[in-house]
């Protein structure tokens, strides 16, 4: 007992869920490596559907609005993982189930995964792992796909005209859970968020990117656009970087939408409110500029310094900068089709 | 070796003799560990080398299947069931560059390749001072190998090393410090391979004999009017009763210890000898860092000889708390994370010595095992194997131990389908 008094602390190492994040939606003292999970996570309410809260971000000074699926502190990076696609010989999912080979509950769970094709001649589609890799059938190797592992039912949570990007209004495409099967052959659920949305770096794991989220000076989010990096869209797993905002530095807020009062409430003056001739300009709200004064300026917003891309913001004062040893799956969602 | 076996098939029908074939004797309580009373020197060196012959019937002497990409590896299927000798090396464990996570065996590294091997040479030395109740043991083992990297080399094991003090002369009972055999269960007490009836460990082998370093007390009372005797063996160690390859022996990682023990109750007639026992594991997990990361085990075993038929068992079931840290150690390597485990199994074995014995052929001895084992780390699938062992082992002069092994490996559920069945053999050398 002496001696195990004086072994330093164990750092934890933790693997958040959206079955977390559902679950333990109401604790406001919890963070999740810097997320609550309210912030992360909308539980139905009048206006809202029981979903994934959507997140303004920004990358390469394009808006990328996205959500978090998943969330390590002091982990390993994520594997990727095989899940497997029964076709028929067409190629045709034609009914069947895909197959995750690691559940939700596992250390070594990942939503990255690698679809292995297998082409069934008119045999029964496996239903477990054993089955799948035991399988006879012609193999092919399939797109990288993020699907993580959600509750029944859990989509993005969007009012009833579907889910919108929050900084600029417009309409996203929709994304709803599949029915999907367990190692065990047990039934989930997942989110498809497409192909082909990840690089690998080496044989199973990915290129890690970083994202950079805006916090204020007690170390909580601010409802700002977060900083993605280049390419989005095909690098969702971050290690979040906490930014202080420098002095002087402001959001871009236009007062002709309503629906953001509560993210003007609670900015206050770091979101001074533009000119009027200014106070449209969707396509840069909840940006951060340098030099706020712009927000007024008559050559707005090409006079504005906007950190609204990595190379921006890693030109701050390092000291505005703290790396957490947290990293997330940050998938950039799809702007809806025409 | 095949030289050895023909030679084996023509002598094993003729060598009859008219007693019974006397194999090994090993006090339970202590484990493959010397008695004093052997010991006609102050100062004594024995040991044994034990050179096998073993060929995996698979693609690749491992347990793995080529289209496995689960992550990791070793979680899917099971490592240890291509075991081709006593120490329950198995021929490989080449993942072929696919992560693996810590759940490894050592590896003898000859895939499907029938290979000569030397399995273990083994030198001991016991030292019993005139006159004082105190006993000093080391047992150094070298295991050369083909390294899976390239090139050869030999690995040096420390594998036991105690003083054992007995303060009582009218009571047996014995403290012990140092790295001496596990206390759990009964398969330990053939670890040595000079000293197991066949080859290779069960498949529940790897929880429970692995060598300990702290301290135990083992204390037996006798029951003489009902031909009966009790005894417990307990142990307080770094590591618990795994195997050095799945768990750091060297340190405690946590600075918890972990407590094992066994109460054993033996029936000794003149025809008939029954032991049973009852063990018990509970502590830190000593491949982590954290010392609320807790691993239990409970297991039942039973012994039963009668006219020169064996029949013995044992049952286990044990847990793992996930480690709550990153890093995972073992004692071939640091991996990534201490999963959830939880495992059940069992063996039986039945074996028969054959009654007679010559000067020549001093013991023959056939026998079946039948392994059970299921396990599960979190989030993967259970693991359901089981494995059918047959084999005989003959000895010569009291000093040449030959046997002969095939274990036939399932995949029941949960695990891919391989080709894993081993035949191994085994010539021991005891001096």
């Amino acid at each position: 007992m002496v001696l195990a008094a004086c072994a330093p602390p164990v750092a934890e190492a933790e693997l958040w869920t959206v079955h977390t994040f559902e679950a333990r939606n109401a604790e406001t003292d919890e963070s999740l490596g810097g997320w609550l999970p309210a912030e992360l996570f909308l539980k139905s309410d009048a206006t809202f559907s029981n979903g994934l809260r959507i997140l303004p971000g920004v990358s390469n000074g394009v808006s990328a609005p996205y959500v978090v699926t998943e969330v390590w502190q002091n982990h390993p990076e994520p594997w990727v993982q095989p899940v497997w696609s029964p076709r028929n010989l067409a190629g045709e999912r034609a009914g069947a189930l895909n197959l995750f080979s690691v559940d939700v509950d596992a250390s070594f769970y990942s939503p990255f995964w690698k679809l292995e094709l297998l082409k069934l001649d008119g045999t029964k589609p496996p239903v477990t792992a054993q089955q799948a890799i035991d399988s006879t059938a012609a193999r092919a190797d399939g797109p990288l796909v993020v699907c993580p592992s959600v509750p029944e039912g859990v989509g993005l949570a969007a009012d009833g005209s579907g889910p919108r990007d929050p900084a600029t209004g417009a309409a996203l495409a929709l994304v709803e859970p599949s029915p999907g099967l367990r190692a065990d052959g047990k039934p989930m659920h997942y989110l498809d968020f497409g192909p082909e949305r990840f690089v690998l770096s080496g044989t199973q794991r990915l290129v890690v990117a970083t994202g950079y989220f805006f916090v204020d000076e007690t170390g909580a989010n601010l409802p700002i656009a977060a900083v993605l990096p280049p390419e989005a869209r095909r690098h969702p797993l971050l290690w979040r970087v906490d930014v202080r905002l420098p002095d002087g530095a402001g959001v871009y807020l236009p007062t002709t939408r309503p629906e953001l009062r509560e993210v003007r409430a609670k900015l206050g003056a770091l979101a001074p409110a533009p000119s009027i001739a200014n106070d449209n300009a969707m396509n840069f709200t909840l940006r951060v500029a340098l030099n706020p004064d712009c927000f007024q300026a008559v050559d707005f917003p090409t006079s504005c310094r906007w950190l609204d891309r990595s190379s921006a913001v890693e030109a701050l004062p390092g000291s505005l900068l703290t790396r957490r040893e947290v990293q997330a799956t940050v998938v950039v969602l799809d702007g809806k089709a025409p | 070796m095949n030289r050895a076996l023909v030679f084996l098939a023509l002598w094993a029908p003729l060598s009859f003799a008219q007693d019974v074939v006397e194999v090994p004797v090993i006090d339970e309580g202590e484990g493959y560990s010397p008695d004093e009373a052997q010991a006609e020197e102050a100062l004594r060196f024995t040991g044994y080398f034990d050179v096998g012959f073993a060929k995996v019937f698979g693609a690749d002497g491992t347990s793995f299947d080529p289209n496995d990409r689960r992550v990791p590896l070793d979680y899917g299927s099971d490592p240890f069931a291509t075991a081709v000798n006593s120490r329950g090396d198995v021929a490989s464990t080449d993942s072929s560059g696919r992560f693996t996570n810590g759940f490894l065996p050592r590896s003898v590294n000859i895939g499907n390749k029938p290979s000569f091997l030397l399995n273990t040479a083994s030198a001991d030395v016991r030292f019993q001072p005139r006159g004082i109740p105190l006993f000093l043991f080391a047992r150094m083992q070298l295991m050369p190998r083909f390294l899976g990297t390239g090139g050869d080399g030999t690995r040096v094991e420390l594998q036991q090393a105690f003083g054992r003090l007995s303060p009582f002369k009218n009571h047996e009972f014995a403290i012990f410090l140092g790295r001496f055999d596990s206390v759990f269960g009964i398969e330990y007490l053939e670890n040595e391979a000079n000293l197991r009836p066949g080859i290779t460990p069960s498949l529940i082998a790897r929880y429970t004999t692995g060598q300990g370093l702290g301290a135990k007390a083992f204390y037996r009372f006798q029951l003489p009017a009902i031909w009966s005797a009790v005894s417990f063996n307990l142990a307080a160690t770094n590591n618990g009763t795994r195997i050095e390859a799945l768990v750091p022996v060297d340190a405690s990682l946590t600075g918890f210890f972990a407590g094992s023990g066994r109460v054993g109750y033996e029936l000794n007639l003149q025809h008939l000898q029954v032991k049973a026992g009852v063990s018990g594991l509970y502590g830190a997990r000593n491949d982590q860092r954290d010392p609320t990361a807790r691993q239990w085990a409970l297991a039942g075993d039973l012994r039963i000889t009668a006219y020169g038929v064996s029949l013995a068992g044992e049952f286990l079931q044990l847990h793992d708390d996930a480690g709550p840290g990153p890093g995972k150690n073992t004692g071939v390597a640091v991996t990534e994370l201490a999963s959830l485990f939880t495992v059940w199994g069992g063996w039986g074995r039945l074996s028969w010595t054959l009654p007679w014995k010559s000067d020549v052929v001093t013991g023959v001895t056939l026998y079946g095992r039948y392994d059970r084992r299921s396990g599960q780390f979190s989030g993967f699938p259970w693991i359901n194997t089981d494995r059918l062992t047959v084999g005989a082992r003959v000895d010569l002069f009291d000093v040449l131990a030959l046997k002969v092994e095939g274990l036939f490996n399932r995949e029941l559920s949960g695990a891919p389908d391989v080709d894993n069945d081993v035949f191994t053999s085994s010539a021991v050398f005891t001096w």
